[in-house]
C-alpha cells in the first residue's frame, strides 16, 4: 500500500507545485509532469504485484465525516483497472508535454496540470475505495476534474457545449449511484464494501440496484442510448485528455458496474440477458455511427461506444454463465469482457495519441484534409496502424485475444444450453469486427496513404521523442498481450475471483483449460508476424538490383491528377452508410452537376447523433413550452403573490380540518418503515 | 355585556364588508378607523369581570393607534398623492362582497373545528377573527392602489388582534408593547416606502410595480 | 452579560456610526462590530457555555448553531461590504450601515429568544431592519423589490403572530398558566395542550415563518429582493436571515414533538420542502438573470432544510449540517456574483461571458460556488445533502427520495447551463467600458468561505460535529 500511496503523493505534489506562480515554463513543465509520470510508474508496481498473485494491500483509517471511512483495498479487480489507469495516464502525461507547449503562449497551463493530477488521483481512489462516501466522492471528483480538462479551449462554442453536456450527464448519473449505494448500504447495514460483498440480503432489492447501476454507470461508460455526451466531449477535449477519458474514465463505468454485480452472491439470469442486449446495441450502433464520421477524434469516440458494447457483451455472457452455473461460460465471458477493458484502454489511448500527434502536426481534425502522412510521420503511422489492427480484433494484436474469449463464451453457451439464440453473439461480434475494419481501412487509408490534400498535411512532421515514446510504449504492450496471451491468463482468472458468486477452485481449472487454447493463439500470432516478415524479405530479394519508380498513388491514368480526386472518407464509407441509412439518416447537402458546362458542384454529408441531435431537441421544445406556462405564475404583481399566500393558507386549513391530509399520508408515508440506521 | 361584545364584533365584520364593497378611499379609511375603535373597546367588555389598569391602558393604546394615528397617516398619504377613489380593483366590488361573504362562511367552518376553552364568552370571536384576517388579505389581493393595500394590511392586523384579545390575560405586557410597536414601525416604514414610490413612479398604482418578473 | 453585549454592541456601534461623516471610513464600523460580535460568539463556542439572561433569553444548542453561523457570515460580509461600499462612495451609506448593524442585533435576539412572542418581535424587527438595505440603490427596481419584500413579509409575519396567539390558546386551553409561550415551560406541559389549536397554530406559523424563510409558494418576494439588493445584502439575507426563519420552525417542531404531534407536522414540512425544491427547479431551468437564479437556489435549499426537518432522524442531523454549509456556500455565490455584476454592469446571463478570462478569481469562485451549492464533492454540501438522502432511504420514504433526486438533477442542469455560459467563452471586447476588477477586499471573504466549505467537506471537527448533533437532538435528529 505504501507504494501506491507514494505514487499518489508524487502525483499530488506535481499538481500542487503547478500552482506556484512565476516559475519558468520549462522548469514547471519538467517538474510537474515529471513527478506525475514518476508517480504513475510507482503506482503500477503494486497493481502488478497483486495481479501476479501477491498479497492484497489495504488501508483502513477513520475519517471524520458522517458514515465516512478511509478504506482502500487493491484486490485483483482494482489492480487490473489500476494497471490500465497508470499506464495510460503516464503515457498521456508524457505525450502532453510537447502537445500542450504549443498552447503556452495564449493561455496558462496551470489548470491543466492541476486538474490532471486530481483526475489521476481521483480515478485511482475510485478503483480502490471500499467505502461508499469515499467512492462517490472520488467518482464525482473525477467527473469534475475531467470537466475542467474538457473545457480547456473554452472560447470555442463546441467545447462549451460538450463540457456542459458532459457535466450534466455525469452528475445525473451520479445521483442514480447515490441510490444504488444507499440501497446496498441499507440492506447490508453498512456503507462499507466489505459488508456488501457476499451479502444474501442484497437480492431483495436486486432489481432497482441493477437498473439504477445500469443508468448511473452506463452514462459514464457510454451505453447506447445514454452515450450522447461521449462523442461530443472526446473530440472537444485536448488529445491527451481524450486518451485518458477514452482509455480510463469510461472504464470507471465498467469498473463500477462490475463491482456492484460482484457483491451479489447469485445473479438473476435476466441481468445477463439485459447486458447482452445493451452490448449488442452499443457495439453495432457505435461502429455504424463511427463509419459515418469525418472528424477522426469523433470517429474514435464512437468506436469507444462500440468497444464498450463488446465489453458489456462479454460481461453479459459471463453473468449469464454465473447464473446458469456454467463456469466455462462465466470464465470466458467475464475474463473476455474485463480483458477487453484493458486491451481497449491500451489501443484506444494509443489511437488517440496518434490522432493527437496528427492534430499537433496539421492543426486539423478533418480526415479529408490529410493524406500521405505515412511519408511524413512514419512512426506515428506505424503506431496508428498497430492501434487500428488491434481495434479491429485482428491477430497478432491484443484486441483479438479478448474478443476471441467472448466469441468462445457465446459459442459454448449456445452449444451447452442448446439454445440457438446465444450463438448469435458470434455473428454480432463478427459484424462489429467487419465494420470496424471497414472504418479503420478508411481512416488509415485516407490519413496516411495517397497524397497530401492540404498545405498543412504537406508540411506535417513528427512531434518529437516525447510524443513517440508513449505511443511506442503502448504499441509494444498491444503486441505483448497479442503475442503472449497465456502469460496474462492467470492474472485474469485472479480478477474474476472477486465475484461473490465465483468459486475460485472451479475457475482455476477452467482457466488452465483455456490456457492451451490461448497458447495456440500466441503461436498463430507469431506465425502471422513471421509470414509478414518472410513476405517482406522476399519482396526485398526480388527487388534487389532492379529500378523502382515512384508515381502518384491512385493516379489511375489521369492526365492531371489532383489530390482532391482521391477517395475521401465519405466516398470510402458511402457504401456502408447507405446500407445503414435507415438508422443513420445522414443529412446530405449536394449541389448536383446539371448543365453541359457545369458550375461548381459540391457534396457534403454528416450523420447527426440519433439521441443528441434528434431526440433531445424535441424533448427540450416540449419542456420549454410547459415551462413558459409555469413561469407565468411569477409575473410581477404583488397582489397575485399574496393571493398565493391566502390560497395556500386556506388549502392547509381545509386540508387539516377537513381530512385531505389522509391522501398525502397515503402517497408518502404509508411505506415509511423505520429501520435502525447504520451506526 | 355579552350583547355589547357581539355588537362590537358584528361592527368589525360590517366594517370589513364596507371596505370590500366601496371605493372612496376616505370612507374606507374611516371604516377601518371605526373598526380599530371597536377593537379598542372590546377588551373592556370581553373581560368585563376583571377590568384592570392593564386592560385600560391596552384599550387606550389600541384606540389611539388604530383609531387615530394610523388612519391619520393614511389620510395624509392620500392627500399627498391627491387620491380619492379606488379606481382599478382587480375584481369588481360585487364580486369582492360575494367572496367576502364566502370567507366569513369559511371562517365559521374552520372555527367550528376549533374548540373553545370552557368559560369563554362570545363564541363568535374566533370566526370573526379568522374572517377579518382573510378579508384583509382579500383587500390586499384585489385592490390596485398600494394605499388600499396598506389599509388591507391594517384590517389583517385588526383581525389578529380580535383574536389576541381572548388571550390578553395570558400574555405578558412586554410582548404586547413590542407587538404594538412593531406594527406601528411596520406601517410607518410602509408609509415611507409609499411616499418614495409616489415620488419615483409618479403614482401609487400597484400595477406600475410589476417590472420585476420572470 | 454576554448576551446583552452581543445584542447591544451592534446597536451602540450603529449609534456611533451616525457621528462619522465620511462615506469611506464609516463602513469600517461594520468590521469593528463584526469582529467584536464574532469574538464573543467564538468565546461562547470555545468555552462550550450556554449563557442565559432571565427566562426569555437563553442559548440552547439550536440557537448556538444559528448564532455561530450568523456571526461568521456577518464577519465575512463586513469585509466585503467595506470593499463594496468603497466602490460606491458616491452613494450615502449611512442608512445602509446603521440598518446592517440593527439587522445583526435583531438576528442575535432571534437566536437567544426562548419565548414565542419575543421570537416574533425579533423576526419582525429583522424584516424592518433589512428593508432599507434592499433599497440601497435607490432606483425604481429596488424600490419595487423593497415594497414587495415588505408587504409579503409583513403579511407573513402577521400570520405568524396569529399563529403565536393560537399557540398561546392551545397552551392556556385548560385555564390560565404561568409563563405562557415560554419554550421550556411549553415543552414540559406539551402533553396537555389542545391539539386542534396546536394544529391551527402550526399551520399559521408555518405559513408565516415560511414566508420569511422563502418557502414555495410563499417565496415570491425572494427573486425580486435578492435580484435587486447588493450582493452582500443578498448573501446575508439568504444565509443568515433565512436561518432565523428556520430556527423559528425548529422551535415549532420542538413543541410539536413534545406534544407528540409529529405525525401531523411531518407531512406538512415534507410537502413544503418538496414544493420549494420543485418550484425552484422549474424557475431555475429557464432563468435569464443570474441573481434571480441565486434566489431560486435559496428557495431550493430552504426546501431541503424543511424537508430534512420533517423527515426526522438522520435526515435532521443532515439538515443542521446543511444549514451551516448552505450559509457558507451562498456567500461564495452571492459575493462573487456581486463582483461580476459590478464589472459587467448587467444581471442578464446573456450579457456576461468569459468571466474566467476577465475576472479569474471571481469566475473561479462563482464556479466553485456552483459546484458546492449543487452538492458535489469535495464540498461540504455533498456530505449534508447525502446525509439527508441517507435518512430518506433509511426510513424507506421512496416517494420523497425520488422527488428529491429528481429536483436536484433538474436544478443542477438549470444552474449548470447558466453558470457555464457565464464563466466560459470569450469576454466582451471593450474592457475599458466595464466596471472595476477584483480587489483584495471583495475577494477575500468569498475565498475564505470557499476554503471553509471545502474543508468541511473533507473533515468535520469533532467539536462541530458534537454541536450539530446536540442541535439535531432537539428535533429528533441523530447521526
Amino acid at each position: 500500500m505504501s507504494l501506491f500511496l507514494l505514487g499518489l503523493g508524487l502525483i499530488a505534489l506535481g499538481g500542487i507545485l503547478s500552482l506556484i506562480p512565476r516559475v519558468p515554463r520549462v522548469l514547471a513543465s519538467a517538474v510537474c509532469n515529471g513527478l506525475m509520470i514518476l508517480g504513475c510508474a510507482v503506482g503500477v508496481v503494486p497493481a502488478i504485484q497483486v495481479l501476479a498473485g501477491g498479497p492484497l494491500p489495504s488501508l483502513n483509517m477513520p475519517w471524520s465525516v458522517p458514515a465516512g471511512q478511509i478504506e482502500l483495498l487493491i484486490d485483483p479487480l482494482s489492480a487490473l483497472f489500476l494497471l490500465l489507469h497508470f499506464i495510460v495516464c503516464g503515457s498521456a502525461v508524457m505525450f502532453g508535454i510537447p502537445y500542450f507547449s504549443s498552447y503556452e503562449k495564449t493561455q496558462s497551463l496551470k489548470p491543466v496540470r492541476f486538474f490532471t493530477s486530481i483526475l489521476i488521483i481521483s480515478i485511482a481512489l475510485t478503483f480502490t475505495a471500499q467505502n461508499t462516501i469515499l467512492f462517490l466522492g472520488a467518482w464525482e471528483l473525477m467527473a469534475l476534474s475531467t470537466f475542467f480538462l474538457v473545457i480547456f479551449e473554452d472560447r470555442q462554442e463546441r467545447v462549451r457545449k460538450a463540457g456542459f453536456l458532459y457535466l450534466i450527464m455525469s452528475h445525473t448519473g451520479t445521483l442514480c449511484l447515490f441510490v444504488v449505494f444507499l440501497l446496498l448500504g441499507r440492506q447490508a447495514g453498512s456503507l462499507g464494501f466489505s459488508q456488501m460483498a457476499h451479502n444474501k440480503d442484497l437480492l431483495a432489492v436486486g432489481t432497482p440496484i441493477f437498473l439504477l447501476a445500469l443508468v448511473g454507470f452506463g452514462v459514464k461508460a457510454g451505453f447506447m442510448p445514454i452515450h450522447f455526451w461521449l462523442q461530443e466531449a472526446h473530440p472537444a477535449a485536448p488529445t491527451p485528455v481524450s486518451a485518458i477519458m477514452s482509455g480510463v474514465v469510461i472504464k470507471c463505468g465498467i469498473y463500477g458496474l462490475v463491482r456492484v454485480i460482484s457483491f451479489f452472491p447469485t445473479l438473476p439470469a435476466w441481468w445477463g440477458i439485459v447486458l447482452i442486449m445493451i452490448g449488442t446495441t452499443s457495439g453495432i450502433l457505435g461502429v455504424v455511427w463511427a463509419l459515418a464520421q469525418h472528424d477522426f477524434k469523433r470517429l474514435l469516440a464512437y468506436h469507444s461506444i462500440e468497444n464498450i458494447g463488446i465489453i458489456v457483451l462479454g460481461l453479459g455472457f459471463g453473468c449469464l454463465g454465473l447464473s446458469l452455473n456454467n463456469p466455462v461460460v462465466a470464465m470466458l465471458g467475464l475474463a473476455g469482457g474485463l480483458w477487453h477493458t484493458l486491451n481497449h484502454g491500451l489501443f484506444k489511448s494509443l489511437l488517440f495519441l496518434g490522432a493527437g500527434s496528427i492534430y499537433h502536426a496539421t492543426g486539423s481534425r478533418e480526415i479529408d484534409q490529410m493524406g500521405g502522412l505515412w511519408k511524413k510521420m512514419p512512426w506515428t503511422g506505424f503506431c496508428f496502424l498497430v492501434g487500428s489492427v488491434a481495434i479491429c480484433g485482428i491477430p497478432p494484436l491484443n484486441g483479438f485475444v479478448s474478443e476471441w474469449l467472448i466469441y468462445n463464451a457465446s459459442f459454448v453457451l449456445g452449444i451447452h444450453n442448446s439454445n440457438f439464440c446465444f450463438v448469435l453473439g458470434v455473428p454480432v461480434l463478427a459484424l462489429i469486427g467487419v465494420l470496424a475494419a471497414a472504418c479503420f481501412t478508411k481512416v488509415f487509408g485516407v490519413l496516411f496513404l495517397g497524397n497530401a490534400r492540404t498545405e498543412a498535411a504537406v508540411e506535417a512532421q513528427e512531434g518529437g521523442a516525447l510524443m513517440l515514446i508513449p505511443m511506442l510504449f503502448l504499441a509494444s504492450l498491444c503486441f505483448a498481450i497479442g503475442l503472449f496471451p497465456g502469460v496474462f491468463l492467470p492474472a485474469m482468472s485472479r480478477v474474476i475471483t472477486v465475484f461473490s458468486s465465483v468459486e475460485a477452485g472451479e475457475f482455476h481449472q477452467v482457466a488452465m483449460n483455456q490456457a492451451g487454447m490461448l497458447a495456440w493463439i500466441g503461436w498463430l500470432s507469431v506465425g502471422i508476424l513471421a509470414v509478414i516478415g518472410v513476405l517482406a524479405l522476399v519482396r526485398r530479394l526480388f527487388l534487389v538490383g532492379k529500378p523502382v519508380s515512384a508515381s502518384a498513388t491512385w493516379g489511375c491514368g489521369y492526365a492531371l491528377p489532383s489530390p482532391r480526386m482521391q477517395y475521401t472518407a465519405s466516398s470510402y464509407a458511402q457504401f456502408s452508410t447507405l446500407m445503414f441509412r435507415a438508422v443513420l439518416r445522414p443529412l446530405v447537402h449536394m449541389k448536383r452537376i446539371t448543365s453541359l458546362f457545369p458550375a461548381a458542384g459540391s457534396f457534403e454529408s454528416h450523420s447527426p447523433d440519433a439521441v443528441l441531435d434528434r431526440f433531445i431537441p424535441r424533448l427540450a421544445a416540449i419542456l420549454r413550452r410547459v415551462l413558459y406556462r409555469v413561469r407565468d405564475f411569477q409575473h410581477g404583481r404583488v397582489q397575485f403573490y399574496l393571493a398565493y399566500v391566502l390560497l395556500f393558507l386556506i388549502l392547509l386549513l381545509v386540508w387539516e380540518f377537513h381530512g385531505v391530509s389522509l391522501l398525502w399520508k397515503k402517497i408518502f408515508l404509508l411505506d415509511a418503515v423505520t429501520k435502525v440506521p447504520p451506526p | 355585556m355579552e350583547h355589547v361584545t357581539q355588537l362590537l364584533l358584528i361592527l368589525v365584520i360590517l366594517a370589513n364588508l364596507f371596505v370590500l364593497g366601496s371605493h372612496p378611499l376616505g370612507a374606507c379609511i374611516r371604516a377601518v378607523a371605526l373598526q380599530g375603535i371597536a377593537l379598542g373597546l372590546l377588551p373592556l367588555f370581553l373581560h368585563a369581570e376583571e377590568r384592570s389598569v392593564h386592560l385600560v391602558f391596552l384599550s387606550i393604546g389600541m384606540i389611539g393607534l388604530k383609531g387615530f394615528l394610523l388612519p391619520g397617516l393614511l389620510f395624509r398619504a392620500i392627500r399627498d398623492a391627491a387620491l380619492r377613489k379606488e379606481q382599478e380593483p382587480l375584481i369588481g366590488f360585487n364580486t369582492a362582497l360575494v367572496l367576502g361573504a364566502g370567507l366569513i362562511g369559511l371562517g365559521f367552518a374552520i372555527a367550528a373545528k376549533l374548540p373553545l376553552p370552557p368559560g369563554t364568552a362570545a363564541s363568535i370571536v374566533v370566526p370573526v377573527a379568522l374572517a377579518t384576517v382573510m378579508m384583509g388579505l382579500l383587500v390586499i389581493v384585489t385592490r390596485g392602489k398600494i394605499l388600499s393595500q396598506a389599509l388591507g394590511y391594517i384590517m389583517l392586523e385588526n383581525g389578529i388582534f380580535t383574536f389576541g384579545l381572548i388571550l390578553v390575560k395570558g400574555l405578558p405586557g412586554l410582548i404586547e408593547t413590542g407587538v404594538l410597536l412593531d406594527i406601528f414601525a411596520g406601517v410607518f416604514i410602509m408609509g415611507t416606502v409609499i411616499e418614495h414610490i409616489n415620488r419615483e413612479f409618479g403614482s401609487i398604482s400597484a400595477y406600475k410595480l410589476s417590472n420585476l418578473k420572470e | 452579560m454576554t448576551i446583552w453585549l452581543l445584542i447591544l454592541i451592534p446597536a451602540i456601534l450603529a449609534g456611533l456610526s451616525l457621528a462619522i461623516k465620511s462615506n469611506v471610513s464609516r463602513p469600517w464600523v461594520l468590521v469593528v462590530a463584526a469582529v467584536a460580535h464574532s469574538s464573543l460568539v467564538a468565546r461562547i463556542w470555545f468555552l462550550g457555555s450556554f449563557p442565559s439572561s432571565g427566562t426569555y433569553l437563553l442559548l440552547d444548542p439550536a440557537g448556538k448553531m444559528v448564532l455561530g453561523l450568523i456571526s461568521l457570515l456577518f464577519l465575512a460580509g463586513s469585509f466585503y461590504a467595506v470593499g463594496y461600499l468603497r466602490r460606491r462612495v458616491d452613494r450615502p451609506n449611512l442608512t445602509f450601515v446603521v440598518s446592517l448593524l440593527f439587522f445583526l442585533s435583531a438576528m442575535t435576539v432571534v437566536t437567544f429568544s426562548q419565548h414565542f412572542g419575543l421570537l416574533w418581535v425579533a423576526i419582525e424587527a429583522t424584516t424592518l431592519a433589512s428593508a432599507p438595505l434592499l433599497y440601497f440603490n435607490h432606483n425604481q427596481r429596488s424600490l419595487e423589490a423593497t415594497w414587495k419584500y415588505l408587504l409579503i413579509c409583513s403579511v407573513g409575519i402577521a400570520l405568524a403572530l396569529l399563529g403565536t396567539f393560537f399557540l398561546a390558546m392551545a397552551e392556556t386551553f385548560n385555564g390560565p398558566i404561568e409563563n405562557a409561550l415560554l419554550l421550556p415551560a411549553m415543552m414540559a406541559r406539551a402533553g396537555s395542550m389542545s391539539v386542534p389549536w396546536l394544529h391551527a397554530a402550526f399551520i399559521f406559523l408555518l405559513v408565516g415563518y415560511g414566508t420569511k424563510m422563502g418557502l414555495a409558494p410563499l417565496h415570491t418576494w425572494k427573486p425580486d429582493a435578492y435580484g435587486e439588493a447588493p450582493g452582500v445584502v443578498g448573501f446575508l439575507l439568504s444565509g443568515a436571515l433565512t436561518s432565523c426563519g428556520f430556527l423559528a420552525l425548529v422551535r415549532l417542531t420542538q413543541v410539536c414533538q413534545a406534544a407528540g404531534q409529529m405525525d401531523f407536522a411531518r407531512p406538512l414540512l415534507i410537502l413544503m420542502g418538496l414544493l420549494s425544491m420543485g418550484v425552484a427547479a422549474v424557475f431555475i431551468l429557464g432563468q435569464t438573470d443570474y441573481k434571480r437564479m441565486l434566489a431560486y437556489s435559496s428557495v431550493e435549499h430552504m426546501g431541503i432544510l424543511v424537508l430534512g426537518l420533517g423527515m426526522g432522524g438522520l435526515a435532521t442531523y443532515g439538515t443542521w449540517m446543511h444549514l451551516l454549509n448552505n450559509g457558507l456556500a451562498k456567500g461564495i455565490l452571492f459575493l462573487s456574483a456581486g463582483n461580476i455584476h459590478r464589472h459587467y454592469k448587467s444581471k442578464s446571463v446573456a450579457q456576461v461571458k468569459g468571466v474566467f478570462h476577465r475576472l479569474p478569481l471571481s469566475g473561479a469562485l462563482f464556479m466553485a460556488g456552483f459546484i458546492a451549492i449543487t452538492g458535489s464533492p469535495p464540498f461540504a454540501l455533498f456530505m449534508s445533502e447525502f446525509t439527508i438522502l441517507r435518512g430518506g432511504v433509511a426510513d424507506g420514504r421512496w416517494g420523497v427520495v425520488a422527488a428529491y433526486l429528481g429536483f436536484l438533477a433538474v436544478i443542477f442542469i438549470g444552474m449548470a447551463r447558466i453558470v457555464l455560459s457565464m464563466v466560459l467563452g470569450e469576454p466582451p471586447k471593450d474592457e475599458t467600458a466595464s466596471g472595476p476588477k477584483d480587489s483584495f477586499l471583495t475577494t477575500l471573504s468569498p475565498c475564505l468561505l470557499a476554503a471553509a466549505v471545502l474543508l468541511l467537506g473533507l473533515f468535520i471537527p469533532s467539536w462541530l460535529n458534537h454541536a450539530i448533533e446536540s442541535a439535531a437532538a432537539l428535533v429528533g435528529g441523530h447521526s
